[in-house]
């Protein structure tokens, strides 16, 4: 009796204590515009505790009654310092403003929530402004791009926007736009990303200890977050370039209550080309190519506690080509039309409601779609003008994709200082769409008619994924803290279940005020795959998901880090990590990719794979000259027993040494410069390396079925290494103020000094006169794509 | 204006360009290369070569000179030096269930390889059924009946068909008559699925059908340990004495009173269990074949078994079965000579 009254009166006491407690809640926005800052600083100095605002702009604070001195910072902007004496629950908002100097200094990289002091390690948050002040190729800033010059991060092949992060393929990165997943992330075959830097506010890019509200991918997570737009007044920009057009339009409809974004990019090759090939084609023939984005985004403020956000993503790839003759034989006219057209693109959707549950619980609900698609039709008619009877005709419709909805609930639990909580979870619906062929075709030839009408193909999958996760950031200590979580998923497909229980600890121990040490471990798992070639992202690769002979992927990966801060404006770094994947899919020796539609899994093997390697970055992210030097030392390997014969081997993208060298300079207000520099060891290709007689079959004819007396020996996979890849990149950015805004010249060259990087590697005859010379009948020859490419574009921001 | 920004992005695309690069032939080269298939019904033989570079394109592997130590389950039983770029061993004949493994000393190099000898194929029983076509061709429709043993099994099937034809001494020409054995290998047509699980030929492939099985083999996959009856057809070739290559057309037998004269038309089945190695080794020299100058598919190796070398050293175990037809028997016949079709190229055993 005596112990539990004691118990109830130290509760009662805890409680009162519990009641003395009260909580600083708020937005942190940009003063000018209202968009919402995430990541930001707010701190209170005295008690040395704060947190960072959430991916929507908020941030709660508990502490007791008494007078606190809170700070909120956000690199280029002004700190804000308030003075406050807690004695009930207060609202505060921060607006900060831009700093005076900032329109002639540069940002080139987010000190937000400080590398140093951030338990979480291996992310990097890529600024908009970074991306556009970067040199690009043909002049389209691209997200995808910048994120390759980072410490871990592979291009693949030339030009291209694949990501292979630490030794993983291009189908582990989970690629999320407003938090929907966006399956193709390329126009032309990779040499553009989907993503028009105009209409994004922020990219956070994750290369290693994923925080638990993440999952469904192994080896990267990259959240991309549409501007909301601007809250005061119209704004906008548009630009106009050497193969695309863009603008932006940003506003509020309703004045600090419902704003908009809508942006729109167009390619205008064919435009141009379509004249001239009219001209030379007699009028017969029409073509083209074009790709277009358009990002559309529309905001409402209920009230201070509800916000909703319903946001757009539309992006096409398309490839057409037309013909249309008429023919007069024996007095008989016919007409032969033909019509083909190939297109590829995504559509993503969100829509999203924040309401902020208590001054300390902040709920987000999502609802999702995504859809990639990728169509071929072709159409032939012919038919007798004379007569007016139709003739021939041929119809053919092909179809492959994804389309998903899901159902997203995200909580910000703030308890305290030195807690912050995540929970929540997702459902989503997948359709896997492996390709269906539409086939028909009418002939009429001597009084014989012929008539197909068919399909081909295999049927829709659906299959059911669901996840929840748990996380908390916990400050155990002023120099020690921890972001321990659990992500468990489930996926259901063809009466077959997965499920996985996938823990995630990072922790950072702050050694001095200046260094700090980090180690994170993370285990993820994946349950759809990507089936494509290994040279080349194509608009024809396949998501499709685990079955039951196909296994989820899964990784365990872990990494240690430290980081010192030099000054307040320099961070080095140095990460090491180890990744070891379990049921990786390659394709089966011999398989083709193209059109793998019918029986996928058994053209594809699984086996292991393990990468490991150490990222050295020293950053300077402020002043007139800012940017980074990155450099990484890796290896990838993987290993399938039905792949040679049982052996490890490099992963293609193993890459021993990669260099970055990424910086910005702006001399004044008028101009300023871009410069990039990558070096990379030779990607690893598969090439024959001897010639060996073939054994004489017995019981056979050396002639029978095209048998060869000698075959090409690879030794094994990848066994060679192409010539390494160096480039540099350079843009001159002129701007002038006029009247309503300010106007920007970019000049930049991609591939400044013309270096022949290798593409392609294949044998060739040689002339006689070379065979005469060297002694050999075959030569090596390296194809390389893009010399240098220079590039003029106009900006206006208004 | 449009026309300049066209060709000027023309431009960039046609300036991709082609350069040729050092390629260090000479160190990759020079393996040491070994073959043999051996099987319980031929003598012991190994060719020993060495590779050639492959900027040396059509070059054959010239051959080399080394020493062997062949052990037979595990036991040295030879120990021979190379003639001429080969071993052969005629008092050796590679035993049912055997492991053989070759140790090699060459050009400075050692290489090891070994394989088993598979036991015979127990063949239950052999269907045969004739049909025509629309065309009036004749098919041999075949049921053939194996039981699979224990553990993990390949086959090959193979189809030979021969004619003996009789030339009698011609005055001028022949000076004795003379007996010639034309022979031709039949095509296997089967949509059993032991055939077309090797390369997955299932289904309606839309662009990719995969190569053709042509080297008929199988595993048993689908029967281990069981009876299963092969089901499979071939085109029944008449052969014409009067112009004797098989295939070449014409039916039935000519007026044995003159000119040449057909004795029979015989159809071998070899049905022939393979070790593993030689199994991996027709498949992907089949995938090689087929895919090695496509540059859309993933690369084929085709595989050896020789460590430190290349080459291949595979055990085979052959059962043949006869089907006689269309059989002209003489007055009297001798014992005769009988003589290989002198344009023939086939390796008969």
């Amino acid at each position: 009796m005596r112990k539990s009254t004691a118990f109830l009166v130290l509760l009662l006491i805890t409680q009162l204590i519990h009641a003395q407690t009260f909580t600083i809640r708020g937005f942190v926005s940009d003063q000018s515009n209202g968009e919402r800052l995430l990541n930001a600083n707010v701190y209170e100095q005295r008690v040395n505790r704060g947190t960072v605002t959430n991916n929507f702009g908020f941030y709660s604070l508990t502490f007791p009654a008494g007078k606190y001195s809170i700070a909120c910072s956000f690199v280029g902007y002004q700190s804000q310092i308030l003075t406050i004496n807690l004695q009930r629950d207060t609202v505060v908002d921060f607006k900060l403003a831009v700093k005076a100097d900032m329109a002639e200094i540069k940002v080139i990289g987010q000190k937000v929530e400080s590398q140093l002091t951030s338990t979480q390690m291996s992310r990097v948050d890529v600024p908009m402004e970074k991306v556009q002040s970067l040199p690009a190729f043909l002049g389209e800033a691209d997200v995808i791009k910048t994120i390759q010059l980072l410490p871990g991060v592979q291009s693949g092949s030339e030009g291209t926007s694949g990501l292979y992060v630490r030794g993983g393929g291009p189908d582990q990165n989970l690629i999320l736009l407003d938090d929907v997943p966006v399956y193709n992330a390329e126009h032309l075959f990779g040499f553009f990303s989907v993503f028009n830097p105009d209409a994004i506010k922020s990219v956070s890019f994750y290369k290693g200890g994923f925080p638990a509200r993440y999952g469904g991918r192994l080896s990267s997570v990259l959240d991309i977050r549409m501007k909301d737009g601007n809250e005061k007044e119209l704004h906008g920009n548009f630009s106009i370039g050497l193969i695309s057009s863009k603008f932006n339009l940003e506003g509020p409809l309703v004045k600090d209550k419902t704003t908009f974004n809508l942006s729109a990019r167009r390619t205008y090759i064919d435009l141009l080309a379509r004249p001239l090939i009219t001209k030379n084609s007699n009028g017969q023939d029409v073509g083209g190519y074009y790709f277009y984005d358009l990002n559309a985004k529309i905001t409402h403020k209920f009230s201070d506690r509800s916000r909703i956000y319903l946001s757009a993503y539309n992006g096409l790839d398309k490839a057409y080509a037309r013909h249309d003759s008429k023919d007069t034989w024996n007095g008989q006219t016919t007409q032969n039309k033909e019509d083909l057209g190939i297109g590829w693109g995504n559509i993503t959707t969100a829509l999203r409601w924040n309401y902020l549950f208590s001054n300390r619980l902040f709920a987000n609900t999502t609802i999702t779609y995504s859809r990639y698609l990728f169509n071929v039709n072709e159409k032939t008619v012919n038919k007798n003008l004379t007569t007016g009877e139709n003739g021939d005709l041929f119809g053919l419709n092909y179809k492959s994709g994804i389309e998903d909805f899901g159902l997203k609930m995200d909580f910000d639990y703030f308890p305290n200082p030195d807690h912050r909580i995540k929970y929540g979870g997702n459902i989503i619906d997948h359709t896997f769409r492996p390709g269906i062929l539409a086939y028909n075709e009418t002939k009429s030839q001597d009084n014989f008619d012929s008539k197909i009408d068919t399909a081909l193909g295999n049927p829709n999958i659906r299959a059911q994924e669901l996840y929840a996760y748990f996380e908390d950031n916990i400050d155990l200590t002023s120099r020690l803290s921890v972001n321990v979580g659990l992500h468990s998923s489930a996926f259901f497909v063809d009466d077959t279940f997965y499920a996985s229980l996938q823990p995630r600890v990072s922790a950072r121990w702050l050694v001095s005020n200046h260094l700090s040490v980090k180690g994170a471990y993370s285990k993820m798992s994946q349950n759809i795959h990507l089936l494509s070639s290994s040279t080349i992202s194509l608009p024809t690769d396949l998501w499709l998901p685990t079955t039951k002979k196909v296994k989820p992927q899964t990784s365990h990966q872990f990494a240690l880090g430290t980081v010192y801060q030099v000054n307040p404006a320099i961070d080095f770094s140095i990460e090491g990590f180890y990744k070891s994947m379990n049921h990786l899919l390659e394709y089966k020796e011999g398989a083709s990719f193209v059109g793998a539609t019918t029986g996928w899994e058994d053209k594809v093997e699984m086996g292991k794979g393990w990468s490991y390697g150490a990222e050295v970055l020293l950053q300077k992210n402020t002043g007139k000259t800012t940017g980074w030097i990155g450099y990484t030392w890796s290896k990838a390997e993987r290993q399938f027993d039905n792949l040679n014969w049982g052996r490890k081997f490099y992963a293609r993208y193993d890459r021993r040494h990669d260099v970055s060298f990424v910086m910005t300079h702006t001399f004044s207000k008028k101009f300023d410069i871009g410069l990039t520099w990558v070096y990379g060891t030779g990607n690893a290709v598969t090439l024959p390396t001897q010639n060996i007689n073939a054994a004489p079959i017995p019981f056979s004819s050396n002639s029978y079925y095209g048998y060869q007396n000698q075959y090409e020996y690879y030794g094994q996979r990848n066994n060679y290494r192409m010539p390494s890849y160096h480039r540099m990149d350079v843009g001159f950015n002129f701007h002038k103020q006029k009247k309503h805004g300010i106007r920007t010249w970019n000049l930049s060259a991609y591939n400044a000094y013309g270096r022949q990087n290798p593409f392609f590697l294949y044998f060739e005859s040689t002339t006689p006169s070379e065979a005469q010379a060297t002694g050999k009948s075959r030569k090596l020859n390296q194809l390389s794509l893009f010399p240098i490419i220079p590039s003029i574009s106009y900006s206006y921001k208004f | 204006m449009q026309r300049i920004i066209f060709f000027s992005l023309m431009l960039v695309t046609l300036l991709s360009c082609n350069k040729t690069i050092n390629f260090d032939d000479q160190e990759l080269a020079h393996f040491v290369v070994v073959n043999s298939m051996i099987g319980t019904d031929k003598n012991f033989s190994a060719s020993l070569t060495q590779s050639t570079s492959i900027l040396t394109d059509g070059q054959t592997n010239p051959p080399l000179e080394g020493t062997m130590d062949l052990y037979e389950d595990g036991t040295l039983i030879r120990q021979f030096p190379s003639q001429r770029g080969g071993f052969s061993a005629l008092d050796i004949q590679p035993k049912a269930g055997k492991n053989y493994r070759m140790v090699i000393s060459a050009n400075g190099q050692q290489v090891e390889t070994e394989t088993t000898i598979p036991t015979r194929t127990d063949v239950v029983s052999i269907d045969t059924i004739s049909t025509k076509t629309q065309f009036n061709s004749k098919i041999i429709n075949y049921k053939l009946k194996i039981k699979d043993t224990v553990g993990e099994d390949f086959y090959r099937l193979v189809i030979f068909q021969d004619a003996l034809v009789k030339f009698p001494a011609e005055k001028g020409n022949n000076d004795t008559t003379r007996y010639f054995l034309y022979k031709i290998q039949n095509q296997i047509l089967s949509d059993d699925p032991v055939f077309k699980s090797v390369y997955n030929n299932f289904g309606d492939e839309i662009i990719d059908y995969g190569p053709g099985n042509d080297y008929s083999i199988f595993p048993d996959t689908y029967f281990q340990g069981k009876e299963y009856t092969l089901q499979f057809k071939t085109y029944f070739y008449y052969s014409n004495p009067a112009n004797p290559n098989l295939g070449g057309g014409g039916s039935g037998n000519s007026n044995p009173a003159s000119g040449p004269q057909k004795i029979f038309d015989r159809t071998t089945i070899h049905i022939q269990h393979l070790s593993k190695d030689l199994y991996a080794y027709l498949k992907y020299l089949k995938l090689y074949q087929n895919y090695h100058s496509n540059p859309f598919s993933e690369p084929v190796a085709v595989y050896s078994n020789v460590k430190n070398g290349a080459g291949i050293f595979a055990g085979f175990n052959d059962e043949a079965k006869f089907i006689y037809e269309d059989t002209y028997i003489p007055y009297s016949i001798d014992t005769i000579k009988v003589e290989k079709d002198p344009s023939s190229g086939y390796q008969y055993n």
